[in-house]
């Protein structure tokens, strides 16, 4: 091995060495207290929602009167979630201000 | 609704993990990838097991209702194709499940509790480490509530035709107060307090005018869930079926 190939060989091990460790799977945790862990789908197989956008009230044409809802009021501010588009994607990683909330359903 | 953790000195995202407890959804942390319980708020598997969230009290209720009460509010957006799809739309994705009475959950489990129909919406609430299901049938009847589940004065208020509940322990510098409604109209709810006739917001527990201006009631953590799952979750619950 010469002395040029050494590093680009660290280089590639590092590299797949950091691609194992992010695709590392969920826990394989087969029961919790006596009741079983079941797995459908892989992990993000529902996308969780990452960068949630807002419209306002007026300009919600999109919604049904009585489409359900999640509703939070938190720092003053009030929003709302579908829940038919929460069933899309179960999470929605927003945040009220400086506080970081996790919307789940 | 949780506030998401700070782990490593940076706050964390959650997915979802595609795997079911109990019916019920786990997701799982960004950071540590531990899978947590949506519905008790803590973790069950991986480095974080045991660590439980900061719970912020979100209601279920329709956008037309929400929009009334909240006429500032903003709404989640959804792409095009989505949006378009909802509009379309007249029963909810699950309308087959409903179907079906006994199944609970995505894979059919029979319901593990029979004091209660498995598919009946309860309001699930938690206070010390006891549990106790308020039936949203009950609520209908009686949009404020007051009872002594738990062991301490809870009352809960419900507008009437909304899977909207809030509940909060109904006592005030050791007083115990009950609480009656003065006024239901649509999504709004008025409420007061017999011995002294304060108005209250059901939406915050804070005393709105009288006697207890400025106080706020102490909220009780509590969910909006079906029956068949909660039960899963909490054998040893309690039902509550009437009111004071």
């Amino acid at each position: 091995m010469t002395s040029k190939t050494a590093p680009i060989l660290m280089f590639l091990l590092g590299i797949a060495a950091v691609a194992h460790a992010a695709g590392t799977n969920l826990p394989e945790i087969e029961q919790i207290e006596g009741d079983p862990v079941v797995t459908l789908l892989p992990p993000d197989g529902i996308p969780a929602i990452d960068r949630p956008k807002f419209a306002a009230a007026s300009k919600a044409k999109f919604m049904h009167r009585n489409e359900p809802v999640l509703g939070v009021v938190h720092n003053g501010v009030a929003k709302a979630y579908s829940i038919w588009h929460l069933d899309r994607h179960e999470i929605v990683n927003d945040d009220f201000g400086p506080d970081p909330l996790a919307v789940t359903w | 609704m949780y506030v998401r953790p700070t782990i490593d000195g940076e706050v964390t995202t959650f997915g979802v993990s595609g795997k079911l407890w109990r019916d019920s959804l786990v997701m799982y942390d960004r950071a540590t990838r531990s899978l947590w319980s949506q519905l008790l708020g803590s973790a069950v598997a991986g480095p974080q097991t045991g660590r439980t969230l900061e719970v912020v009290p979100a209601e279920v209720t329709t956008w037309g209702a929400w929009k009334q009460r909240h006429p500032d509010t903003l709404v989640l957006r959804k792409p095009a194709r989505e949006a378009l799809e909802d509009k379309r739309r007249r029963g909810t994705s699950y309308s087959s499940y409903h179907a079906d009475p006994n199944a609970i959950g995505v894979r059919g489990t029979r319901n593990p509790d029979e004091r209660l129909p498995g598919k009946m919406l309860v309001y699930g609430i938690t206070l010390n480490e006891s549990f106790a299901a308020v039936p949203f049938a009950l609520l209908e009847k009686s949009p404020v509530l007051n009872t002594d589940a738990l062991g301490t004065p809870i009352v809960v208020f419900s507008p009437r035709g909304e899977a909207a509940a809030l509940a909060y322990e109904r006592v005030v510098d050791g007083q115990e107060l009950t609480f009656e409604l003065l006024e239901s109209e649509g999504s709004r709810l008025t409420v007061r307090d017999v011995a002294t006739g304060s108005t209250w917001s059901w939406e915050s527990g804070e005393c709105l005018q009288g006697a207890f201006e400025g106080r706020s009631l102490r909220r009780v953590t509590g969910s909006t869930v079906y029956w068949g799952i909660w039960a899963q979750f909490h054998p040893d619950t309690e039902v509550v079926l009437s009111g004071q």
